[in-house]
């Protein structure tokens, strides 16, 4: 299987139209820059002294249009700012409870948490578009934490276990690989050309009223009609080919999509069939709402046949042929074969639950693929299969969950223990509920415990604003009381305030990146080590790793190790570029592996770090990694 | 470029920008009117679990009861109207007549259910039952997880309506289908003291 070669092909290519999207906008102001020059300059009396403001004329033609650019694209990413949620809520999407009993709804549900473990990633809220009969999903959000995946119920009832699968994980490599921020901001600088072209048309509709009004000729309005009719032609000009690269942006984020789902499933018959059925379905969505977010779903939302250079999506054929090179062109193969596995495999399984019984956590393996990938699934079906069956459900529930994410910031530390209990106190119910679970919780496996605060996370969703100010308030409380010693659960609590919708409760104060990065892997040399000297040792080993710009790394002192920096360091590490970050854990894992040894609580840091950093942190893909 | 074309830029950027803000509020309004939806839900799913429950409760204290035929009746068609009050409920989130019917349903069953827990306390083998004991907290159990629900549905719903009065939305709501106010989900809270509430 080539899918990691595709990847590479479809980010190169991705970039290259990137470079060229930026140099089209730059260009679209240089031509009204001469559009104005020429205006400026025919018409005119040549015996006339040349017009005093010419060449500031000319450069506001340039900075206005990129001004109007900027300020049309601002709004709209403004609109777009709030994250996944609100665009999956503009499309009539409706959030599904984790704890929902409906045998479909519960499928979905497994299919997105095992994916989620597949990839790494925290859990996303699911929405279901209840109206559309068509088959298609869509992924939205600006980072890792804020995502959302929404699937349609033709999707939830048409499709099968395998296909569903394929699907999602098509959706989560969209997240992965941060398309929907990179979509929402050339969905922002189009909208932008877009303005400019409504602007030159507002002009030429007033001027021309004026125009046949006035009888005498007015020099003034001639060329005012004449700036519109410029504005609207480079803007309609704009949005073309602005649109032509967006959709080439867009197919190229397609196909890689489609090849980390079968990276992620090893089964390419599964993304392939749902294709399959696409293609002798629909994926039309009634929806308007829809047509701004094409580019998020899996399949273009109107079935009127404009595919081509501008369409989103590369044609469905097109794409299967990619996923299984071997396919006849027939899509009633795809459809046939996948039917009869579907059966041989549940006749053949003892127990036999079908695939759609709402049996908690079941997974079906696919037949096809990798040794590795076919246990990385397995892994993660054992995670969850293994993971207390209460626990799981505590996860789901709004109102156990909050317990649960506590859990996980309780202090063994007997001081801050009590601290942290006299908090709770006000609350005696919540109190015992997070009694009952701790115990339980640490008889869980280090990865075990993780998944499950994955899985709690996109359950803080179903909280109304109210209550997730004051559980943020209470997190906050409960953290600030952990002991100095406490790292991961003091990270812990700041990967759960990230989750909720309140603004960022407390501002840092912004850190160097060089002294971020020294922080953030400092502390987990000396954490991991006993002296400073073999600190000094596994920190350098990590510093190797990361090539630093502003100069050689050192470890900070001790005094600057503390918990509280690393919040600032946090805070200011998320910005970097995705690349430096996945440098940056690279290096934290070097850290951590340098004596030899990856202890517990070494490994809960990383993939906690990782978390932080809005970082896929593939709990069991490592032999994937090349 | 003149005095006129100054005032025409002004009046095309103060167009747009109206424009853009309108359709800012009216997308407020939907996000705000689509999130009581979905707390409703929550709701739904707490509330189902209760009257999935009941029957199995039913079953298992059947037995002992058999003098009782009048209050588990009472409580199998209390829980019957409450499973049709949510369903109509669930269609239409906070409207109001369906709100009330939901309420008011509620309310029934939960009378009939502390009725039952009187009677099951005068049923000492029915007390020891380890089967009935799991059931009856389960069932209080849910009932902190209903008022939770509820109140994240209530928090919604007052979001909503604050929003919808407030000056320009005012005028967008009522030209855009948000006419309406949408209803708060109460149960009687003098009812809420008669929760079955056993003692094993």
């Amino acid at each position: 299987m080539q899918f990691f070669e595709q990847q590479d092909q479809a980010r190169a290519q991705s970039g290259r139209l990137l470079s060229l999207f930026a140099l089209a906008v730059i260009g679209l102001g240089l031509l009204s820059a001469g559009a104005a020059h020429v205006l400026l300059s025919i018409n005119r009396d040549p015996e006339a002294p040349p017009f005093m403001y010419h060449d500031q004329v000319v450069w506001c033609a340039a900075i206005g249009t990129w001004g109007i650019i900027f300020l049309g694209s601002a709004y709209k990413m403004a609109t777009l700012q709030a994250g996944g949620h609100k665009v999956a809520e503009s499309m009539g999407g409706t959030l599904l409870m984790a704890n929902s009993h409906d045998p479909l709804e519960r499928r979905v549900l497994n299919v997105v948490e095992e994916m989620a473990i597949a990839a790494g990633l925290p859990v996303p809220p699911v929405y279901l578009l209840r109206g559309e009969d068509g088959i298609n999903a869509f992924a939205a959000g600006w980072s890792h934490a804020d995502a959302v995946i929404g699937v349609t119920q033709g999707a939830l009832s048409t499709l099968s276990r395998d296909q569903l699968q394929g699907v999602i994980a098509h959706e989560f490599s969209h997240i992965l690989h941060r398309d929907c921020a990179l979509n929402m901001r050339l969905l922002g600088v189009l909208y932008g050309i877009v303005v400019i072209s409504a602007v030159g048309r507002i002009i030429m509709h007033l001027t021309s009223g004026s125009r046949h009004r006035s009888t005498k000729k007015e020099g003034g309005v001639v060329q005012l009609f004449a700036l519109g009719a410029v504005l609207w032609l480079f803007g309609s000009l704009g949005v073309l080919v602005a649109r032509l690269i967006q959709a080439a942006v867009s197919q190229q984020r397609e196909y890689l999509a489609d090849a980390s789902a079968v990276q992620f499933t090893r089964n390419p018959l599964g993304i392939a069939g749902a294709l399959a059925q696409i293609a002798s379905g629909s994926s039309a969505l009634a929806s308007p709402a829809a047509k701004d977010s094409s580019h998020m779903l899996i399949s273009t939302p109107s079935s009127s046949g404009f595919s081509g250079l501008l369409s989103s999506h590369p044609p469905l054929f097109e794409r299967i042929s990619r996923i299984v090179p071997s396919w006849d062109g027939n899509f009633d193969s795809l459809l046939v074969t996948r039917a009869n596995k579907a059966q041989l495999g549940r006749s053949s399984a003892s127990s036999g639950p079908s695939t759609d019984t709402p049996a908690p956590l079941e997974i079906e393996l696919p037949e096809l693929g990798g040794e590795s990938g076919l246990a990385q699934l397995a892994a993660a079906r054992g995670v969850l299969a293994s993971m207390q069956v209460n626990l799981t459900d505590a996860a789901h529930d709004p109102y156990q969950v909050r317990a649960l994410l506590i859990a996980f910031l309780f202090d063994p530390d007997p001081i801050a223990r009590t601290a942290q209990t006299a908090t709770l106190g006000h609350d005696a119910a919540l109190l015992r509920e997070v009694y009952a679970m701790e115990e339980p919780l640490l008889r869980l496996a280090l990865r075990e415990r993780k998944a499950l605060f994955n899985l709690g996370l996109p359950t803080l969703a179903a909280l109304s604003d109210r209550q997730q100010r004051s559980f943020a308030q209470l997190v906050t409380t409960l953290r600030d009381q952990l002991s100095d010693g406490n790292l991961s659960g003091y990270c812990f609590a700041l990967v759960i305030l990230r989750h909720l919708r309140t603004q960022d409760l407390e501002a840092t104060p912004p850190v160097l990146v060089k002294t971020a990065i020294e922080i953030a892997l400092g502390i987990l040399a000396v954490r991991g080590n006993g002296t400073r000297a073999q600190a000094e040792e596994a920190f350098d080993q990590g510093a190797a790793q990361f090539s630093a710009r502003g100069g050689r790394l050192q470890l900070p002192p001790d005094a600057q190790l503390q918990v509280k920096s690393l919040h600032s360091a946090l805070n200011s590490l998320r910005r970097l570029p995705v690349k430096t970050r996945q440098d940056l854990l690279n290096a934290a894992e070097a850290v951590a592996t340098e004596d030899g040894v990856v202890k517990d609580s070494e490994q809960e840091l990383l993939s906690i770090l990782a978390t932080s950093l809005d970082v896929a942190c593939p709990l069991l893909n490592q032999a994937d990694r090349r | 470029m003149s005095v006129g074309v100054v005032i025409a830029i002004i009046v095309i950027a103060l167009m747009v920008g109206s424009v853009f803000y309108f359709i800012g509020i009216y997308n407020r309004l939907t996000t705000l009117g689509e999130r009581h939806k979905n707390a409703f839900s929550q709701i739904e799913v707490q509330l189902q679990r209760r009257y999935d429950l009941i029957p199995n409760l039913v079953e298992t204290v059947k037995a002992y009861l058999k003098h009782e035929q009048e209050t588990l009746t009472r409580v199998v068609e209390a829980r019957n109207t409450a499973v049709a009050g949510l369903k109509a409920a669930a269609q239409n989130p906070g409207e109001p007549g369906a709100m009330k019917q939901l309420a008011q349903a509620e309310s029934g069953l939960r009378s009939a259910l502390g009725q039952l827990s009187v009677v099951v306390e005068r049923y000492p083998d029915l007390k020891a039952d380890s089967q009935t004991g799991a059931l009856f907290e389960e069932l209080t159990s849910t009932e902190n997880k209903v008022a939770f629900a509820r109140q994240a549905f209530n928090d919604a719903v007052t979001s909503y309506n604050i929003y919808k009065k407030t000056f320009p939305p005012v005028v967008v709501a009522g030209m855009t289908g948000h006419a309406s106010d949408a209803a708060l989900l109460e149960f009687d809270s003098a009812k809420i003291k008669e929760a079955p509430k056993v003692s094993f």
